[in-house]
Order: C-alpha cells, then structure tokens, then sequence
C-alpha cells in the first residue's frame, strides 16, 4: 500500500543556500500517529507547509497518496489545523460556528453527513455554540471548532500543528484523549508539538526535526534514543544565522 | 414638494445608480474590514483620481472603450507597488498603502495644475456630483451590481475562509483576491462619480463596521450593509435636495447615527 505522505530528499529555504530543511526522507502510512518533534526554529512547521502545498520546496519530492503534491487533486482526504488557530478571529468576526464548520463543504464540493456533524459537535462539546458568532467563543472552544472542521468530512488523515498551545493542562487531557478515540477507529494522525508527554501515550511513530530528521521511526526505538546524548546534541544544535 | 419632486427628476440616475452602488458595496466591505484593509479602498480612490487625470490628457483618439481597463490596470499596478512594499522594504501594510496613497495624490495633482484641470472639474473629482450622475453611470452601476453578485457567488467561501484563516490545502486565495481587487476598484470608480475620490470609501466603512457589530452569520452582515447603505444614498439625496447641501457631504451626515446603532441594541436587550 502506497503511503499516505512521501517525502523524499527535501530541501527548503527562503534563501538559496540557507536552508531550513535539508535533505527530509519520511514517509506517514495509513494507521500512524506520528508526532513530529524539534526544537523552536527546527522547520517542523515549515515542513507541514511544503507537505500542504503552502510552500514550494527548493529541491526534492513530496507525494501524497502516490502522487506528486502539486497535481494532487483529493485534498479533502486531508484535515488540517493550522499553527494559532483562530488568531485571526475577534469580536467583530460575523461567522456563526455553523457555517465556519460548512466551509470545507464548499472548498471541495463534497457533501457533510448530517449524522458525522452531529457526532463530531456532541464529541468536543460545541452543540450549544453552534449558532453563536465565531468571535463569541473562548480560545479552547475556538480550538475545538478548528479540530471538528477538520474531521467534518471525514478525512483520512490529520495533520495539527502544535494543537494544544493555550490550553490548560486538563484541557489538553480531553483533546487528546478524543484525538487518540479517532486514531483507533483508523485516523491516521500527523501531530507537530513540544508536549513529549503525549509520545508515551497515543503516538506510535516519531520524527525529530532540527533542519535535519535526525531521528524517524517508532516509539519504543526513539525511547532508546532519546537516552543518549547524540539526541540532546542534535536536539539543541541549530544553524539559524539569528541563533 | 413639487420642487422636491423635480429634483429628484433631476437626481433620479444619481439616486438609482447609488442604490444599486450601495448594495455591491454591501458585499465587499465587510470582508475589507475584517481583513483589517478599511483603508484600501480610500487609497484606491488616490490612485484612480491619478488614473482619471491621466486618462483626460491622453489624446482623444483613444476609444473609450480603452479607459476602464486603463483605469483597472493602473490600479492594479498601484496595489502590486503596495505589494512590493510590504514584501521587499518589509513595511507594515498600512504604510505601504501610505506611501502609495500619498504618491499617487501628489502626482496627480501635479498634473492637473499642470494641464489646465486646476478648476471646476478637480471640485467635481475630489467632491463627486449627484447630478453629474448620467443614464450610462447607471447602467455601469447595474452592471457592477450583477459582476459582484457573480463574483460573491463564485468566490464566497475562499473570501469568508480569509477571516479565519491564512491557508487553506488546495484552496487557491490568490485568484479570489484577484477578483476582489478588480470589484472593490470598479464600484470605487462608479463611486467616485457620485460621492467623489475623498468621501467614496465611507460607503465601505460606515455600514460595514455598524453592519458587522449588529449581526451574526455573513449573509445577514451583507443583506444590513447593503441596506444601511442603500438608507445612507436615499438619505444624503434627500438632505442634499431639502437643504442644499453636497450630497456626499449629507450622506456622511445621515450615517453618523448609524454610530449609535449598536448601543441601542444594546440598551434595547
């Protein structure tokens, strides 16, 4: 079975010769949840952005389900949630919560399931929000709505940058507790984070990212790893100019 | 009431065609105003005032045809100069379209003076005129009511999904701009005629922020800003006639109630 993301010899830059990421070979199979670690300035984001087409790598190729990102066509397979989800939102922002979950309906022409909406609103607790303005809600609530837009048309993989950022440690408990709900009913699951905890919970693959993958593989080999002090080196090492 | 009644006669192309004005406006300032870009459409009026300018000095052989892509293609010139300011001088985007605001007027103003426009018709540009206003400016404004609707409809999702978020997988926002761009240019450009390059842009803004504090879910937003806008051009004829005054000058009067809108809401809840 081809993987659901393929990357093979990446180079990313907004210079040329200064790269943020050099050389990433990774691949995500149907049924991972593989939580993709770094420290700040490593291009974890910037990674997530050449796999969604944001960016245009410098060199190498990224294939998504087979075929090359840029003539993919079937991007409703893919829910996203963006890094600050919901910064943009404020008081003035006139969407109800009902057509902001919509909208994915329209950005792809596909049809949402009255029972998946229904299931999905009950699940993270927004049911009650639903005709309210998008601005009216609290940043956790905001959090959730980004989350259920995402699995509103039932993709087959999820891709989260770094979630959970604001929210309370309990908070965090019941998110990824939901999140991890969906990964056994087959959710394949891409998670950029800081919270190392979550990798012995739910997560069964990990990449860490500084510039380069210097780590890729499962959980019980990155636990070995993690207690050598190659890692804390490549870990901290950064080539930013501005570092 | 007959001298009412006959100017209005005489007002009648300059009400309709600011009526159905005020509804294409209704669908584009409040995305404006949430992508917090309330003043483009105030620096686009500077740079098309250059564009008309320069358009009256060009030599008369040029078919008329030619003007409004003239016009649009000045325009779009002027926001890709905001673009590269942003971009390449890293300057915050209210200063970029400063700069170009400021560039435009300034250079439009030395040709006027210079090519004998220094008179009536600068007033006419820099204040519009309701009776001004012509049977053709009318059909222009039913035009760009029927061009936005189809463009709202066209692009309504890309343009609400920018409220809320930068990216989208698979979702093109650079074409949708594109259009947006063009629209907001040619309701200002038929603006212009009747509320003048320095009022045009409180069309964009009045109703739209009042519009945006009074309601929830995008439809109703427009259907309020177009009709709050619509009231605003009845309004200022009405004040204009009854008065004396310039009409763009009363239609900002009658919207400064709107102002209070919002608060009486609140009271009434």
């Amino acid at each position: 079975m081809k993987p659901l993301i393929k990357v093979t010899h990446l180079f990313f830059g907004y210079e040329k010769k200064h790269y943020i990421l050099k050389d990433i070979n990774l691949e995500v199979k149907k049924g991972d949840f593989l939580a993709i670690i770094g420290p700040n300035g490593g291009g974890k984001s910037t990674l997530i952005k050449c796999i969604l087409g944001f960016l245009k790598p410098l060199k190498g190729e990224i294939f998504l389900w087979g075929e090359p990102c840029e003539r993919f066509k079937n991007w409703y397979k893919i829910g996203f949630v963006p890094q600050r989800a919901g910064d943009l939102v404020d008081k003035l922002t006139p969407i109800t919560v009902k057509e902001f979950l919509f909208l994915p309906a329209s950005w792809y022409g596909k049809k949402i399931k009255k029972e998946v909406m229904e299931i999905l609103v009950e699940k993270f607790g927004v049911k009650e929000f639903l005709k309210k303005r998008l601005g009216e809600l609290s940043y956790g609530q905001l959090q959730r709505a980004y989350i259920i837009r995402a699995l509103i048309l039932e993709p087959e993989l999820l891709i989260l940058d770094e979630p959970s950022v604001g929210l309370d440690f309990f908070s965090q408990e019941i998110f990824y507790k939901t999140l991890g709900e969906f990964y056994q009913k087959g959710l394949t699951i891409v998670l950029v984070t800081h919270e190392t905890w979550l990798l012995t919970k739910w997560v069964n693959k990990v990449a860490c990212l500084n510039q380069i993958l210097f780590f890729h593989g499962d959980h019980e080999s990155f636990c070995s790893f993690a207690k050598t002090p190659e890692f804390y080196s490549d870990y901290h090492k950064i080539e930013h100019s501005h570092w | 009431m007959q001298g009412l009644v006959e100017s209005i006669e005489l007002l009648k192309w300059g009400i309709l065609s600011g009526i159905f004005l005020a509804f294409s406006i209704g669908f584009t300032s409040p995305f404006l105003i949430l992508k917090r870009n309330a003043l483009f459409p105030h620096a686009l009026t500077h740079v098309l005032f250059l564009a008309i300018i320069l358009l009256s000095i060009i030599p008369k052989e040029i078919p008329t045809i030619m003007e409004y892509p003239f016009l649009v293609g000045i325009t779009l010139i002027s926001a890709s100069g905001m673009w590269f300011l942003r971009k390449v001088f890293g300057f915050y985007e209210d200063t970029a379209t400063s700069i170009i605001t400021h560039t435009a007027l300034a250079i439009a103003l030395i040709i006027a003076t210079k090519s004998s426009q220094y008179d009536a018709r600068l007033l006419s540009y820099l204040f519009g005129s309701i009776i001004g206003v012509t049977k053709e400016d009318f059909y222009e404004s039913i035009i760009i009511f029927f061009l936005t609707l189809i463009f709202y409809a066209k692009f309504k999702s890309v343009w609400i999904t920018q409220i809320t978020d930068e990216e989208v997988p698979g979702i093109d926002f650079k074409l949708a701009n594109f259009f947006f761009l063009i629209l907001v240019t040619l309701q200002i450009l038929v603006g212009i005629k009747l509320m003048g390059i320095l009022l045009v842009s409180v069309l964009f803004v009045f109703s739209g922020s009042i519009g945006l504090k009074l309601f929830s879910g995008v439809d109703k937003v427009i259907l309020s800003v177009a009709l709050l806008n619509g009231f605003a051009i009845l309004g200022g004829s009405i004040f204009s006639v009854t008065w004396d005054f310039p009409f763009s000058g009363s239609t900002v009067i009658f919207m400064l109630p709107y102002l209070l809108l919002p608060a009486l809401r609140s009271a009434l809840k």
